[in-house]
């Protein structure tokens, strides 16, 4: 029965891909064969995966997707950019990295025009931080994500309180919900690499900024926000499960699902797929996403963009027409949970009362935090995530925390300055 | 005529030799000789049209300003240093013991050397799993016998972790070497030191560790410049962290380089990193060739 159902869902999938194509009209491609790079999450590159046969039948061109994870992703990107190596067509791209990668990606423009794709469609807060440039189009972004509350809500009930809208409320919650060292009020990504985030979003939520208009770190401008941003932090890894700063996105979930964890600062799209899984979760139909105080979540995004050196353009932007469908997208969503990038998955009435999940994520996309995407961006992150790891492990006091950062930004952002104006938080 | 012989049989030599000089050329020299001149240019990979520019030491300057470089060689020293002596230390005992010819020992010994043949990276993922704060195994052990501690995210026993590691890892290397070392000691003196009824903390001390002194020198020459290059097993264990605790040289070096594309300065880190390894192994290269002359 089981697997009669699985067969006719899966039937279904294919015929509403069939049919959506019949709008779409893609071209023949019969010959042809591309490759799309994706980063390995079981959510990316599982879409890519299940769309390449399809994709195969409607236009003949065969698709390889190889995919990577995060961690080593953008390097083999800009390795294969640098290079004009010609062995990817598509790349999936982080919005974080596009003022590194644009100069060696093609202009999707004139493709978006032919085949008729309105960019409006998709949420403005996504479109123009992700694959957007100087007044153009180098990736038309494929999924979305902002920082946000996951929350068990029996146990919120139980005790009587609601999802928090301050910062501080959410370490007095996780504190009220912390008992005996059996359950903990929140769990958190620790690795150094994901941490930083954390401080970010307290920073920004108490009136922080980062860097101002002419790209000069801001910092010690918001001493006092950063510090209690930081105290804040240090505060509640006491709620936290013990070994929180060795905690990976994998460790994270398990948390959640396995019901240790009152709540969670996550991605949704990498959480709302296993915390729904009967197979895989202490905790189906007991939780649900709540927006970050302030809406200060930050964004995530992804486009997909076509190297300059890709033999197989046509291909390529058929690829990534198909691949961002709303259709194809509302399927993603249901199925394997990624976020949509347009705004009517988002209005769709019937998806809403299936997925409930779905609410309280939009207002956080439609004014998103978003990371600054310059050359920049990597080290300055990292150089700032390992310190914001260094004071919560005990390896530095907040203030000095401050300090370094704000002189490593000074020196970072003095040469090659950004010759566009700094707009973000 | 024999002149001419010689002539031939040098010529054969560099024939022999020459398919392994162009491998070596083409995988080490090459590569070296290139990251050696990128390291005095402004070289900048995001920015392929750029005219590429003589700057002089400039670029070790600033690596050597580097303050999270500073941070890695420090890291690296300690690292390095603690899991070289465990390993000895261990290694010694071990191949004392497994270097008799015993029912079992070699079993034993094929058994120890299981850590050895591992890929790094399987080790990194095997450890982060037994070490895993929730369902880790080693950690579960841990906790029952009182040592309740935060491995992976406690810059101490971050650093305690990595050491264990890397000394799991490579003392069965180190206890191989010994052991082979050992074997090949002659019996003579040994026999002679225990008609004259020296204890056997005196054949030890005076026979046995003067006589494995050779030995001991390889590996300790072998184990240095391997274990200044760990990468693998770190970044996938602790990926440096928490903070910058565990963050060694190498993985430095490959996020300058690799993840920031700071090509040029991560070349003239290399180039640091190289010659630090060059002049210590010189160090005991030298004091190997010492003891040998003194056995002479």
């Amino acid at each position: 029965m089981k697997r009669f159902v699985c067969v006719a869902l899966l039937s279904l999938f294919v015929l509403s891909s069939f049919c959506f194509a019949a709008d779409l009209k893609l071209p023949d491609l019969s010959g042809k064969e591309i490759t799309v790079y994706y980063m390995a999450s079981a959510t990316y590159d599982a879409a890519a995966m299940q769309m390449a046969p399809i994709f195969e039948k409607l236009t003949g061109c065969k698709v390889k997707v190889v995919a990577d994870p995060y961690a080593s992703l953008y390097e083999k990107e800009f390795t294969a950019l640098v290079t004009g190596s010609d062995a990817y067509d598509v790349l999936q791209v982080a919005y974080q990295w596009d003022g590194q990668f644009v100069p060696f990606l093609e202009s999707l423009d004139d493709s978006i025009k032919s085949y008729g794709i309105n960019m409006e469609d998709f949420i403005p807060g996504v479109m123009l931080n992700s694959g957007y440039w100087d007044g153009k189009n180098y990736g038309i972004p494929n999924a979305c994500d902002v920082y946000s509350f996951i929350y068990r809500k029996d146990l919120f009930e139980k005790a009587g309180v609601n999802p928090p809208t301050t910062w501080d409320e959410v370490n007095t919650i996780s504190a009220k919900l912390t008992s005996g060292g059996v359950l903990f009020g929140m769990s958190l990504a620790g690795l150094g690499e994901q941490v930083g985030q954390f401080w970010r979003a307290r920073y920004i939520g108490l009136g922080g900024k980062l860097l101002n208009e002419k790209w000069e770190p801001a910092l010690s401008q918001f001493k006092d926000q950063g510090l209690k941003a930081a105290n804040l932090l240090v505060e509640l890894l006491k709620y936290c499960p013990e070994g929180t700063l060795s905690y990976g996105y994998p460790e994270q979930m398990q948390s959640f699902i396995s019901g240790k964890v009152a709540m969670a600062e996550v991605w949704p799209s990498f959480l709302r797929g296993p915390a729904g899984d009967p197979n895989k979760s202490n905790v189906v139909g007991k939780w649900a996403f709540a927006p970050y105080p302030n809406g200060t979540g930050e964004l995530s995004a992804w486009s997909l963009g076509i190297p300059k050196s890709s033999k197989n353009k046509d291909a390529a932007f058929a690829w990534i027409a198909f691949f961002t469908t709303e259709e194809n997208q509302r399927d993603f969503f249901k199925n394997i949970g990624i976020g949509p990038t347009r705004i009517a998955v988002y209005q769709d009435e019937k998806l809403l009362a299936e997925r409930p999940d779905l609410n309280g994520i939009l207002p956080g996309l439609l004014k998103p935090v978003p990371r600054f995407r310059v050359a920049q961006s990597q080290e300055a992150y990292d150089f700032m995530d390992a310190r914001v790891s260094g004071f919560l492990s005990g390896q530095m006091t907040p203030e000095k925390f401050i300090e370094e950062v704000d002189a490593k930004w000074k020196e970072l952002f003095s040469e090659n300055k950004p010759t566009v104006e700094y707009t973000g938080p | 005529m024999a002149k001419e012989s010689m002539k031939n049989d040098q010529k054969m030599g560099w024939i022999f030799i020459s398919p392994a000089l162009a491998f070596l050329s083409l995988t080490s020299f090459i590569p070296l000789l290139y990251a050696l001149t990128v390291s005095f240019t402004n070289y900048d990979i995001k920015r392929p049209n750029q005219v590429i520019r003589f700057v002089g030491l400039r670029n070790y300057l600033t690596g050597l300003r580097d303050s999270e470089f500073i941070t890695s060689v420090k890291s690296t020293l300690l690292i390095v240093g603690i899991s070289l002596a465990l390993e000895f230390l261990i290694g010694l005992s071990l191949s004392l013991i497994l270097s008799k010819e015993r029912r079992g020992y070699k079993i034993w010994r094929t058994i120890l050397l299981i850590p050895n043949v591992i890929a790094p990276v399987v080790v990194g993922v095997l450890w982060r799993m037994l070490l895993n704060p929730d369902y880790g195994l080693y950690k579960l052990w841990f906790d029952r016998i009182g040592l309740q501690k935060a491995w992976l995210s406690d810059p101490v026993w971050a650093r305690i972790a990595v050491i264990i590691v890397e000394t799991w890892t490579w003392t069965p290397f180190v206890m191989l070497t010994l052991v082979a070392g050992l074997k090949s000691l002659s019996e003579t003196p040994f026999e002679a030191a225990r008609i004259d009824g020296a204890s056997g903390w005196q054949i030890f001390r005076y026979i046995t560790m003067p006589m494995l002194k050779p030995i001991m020198a390889v590996a300790v020459l072998l184990r240095t410049m391997d274990a200044f290059k760990m990468f693998d097993n770190i970044y996938v264990l602790t990926y440096g962290g928490p903070g910058l605790a565990t963050e060694v040289m190498s993985l430095r070096i490959y996020k300058k380089g690799l993840k920031y594309f700071d090509i040029a300065v991560a070349s003239a880190q290399s180039w640091i990193f190289l010659i630090c390894i060059f002049v210590l192994s010189y160090i005991i290269a030298k004091k190997f060739v010492h003891v040998e002359s003194r056995l002479e």
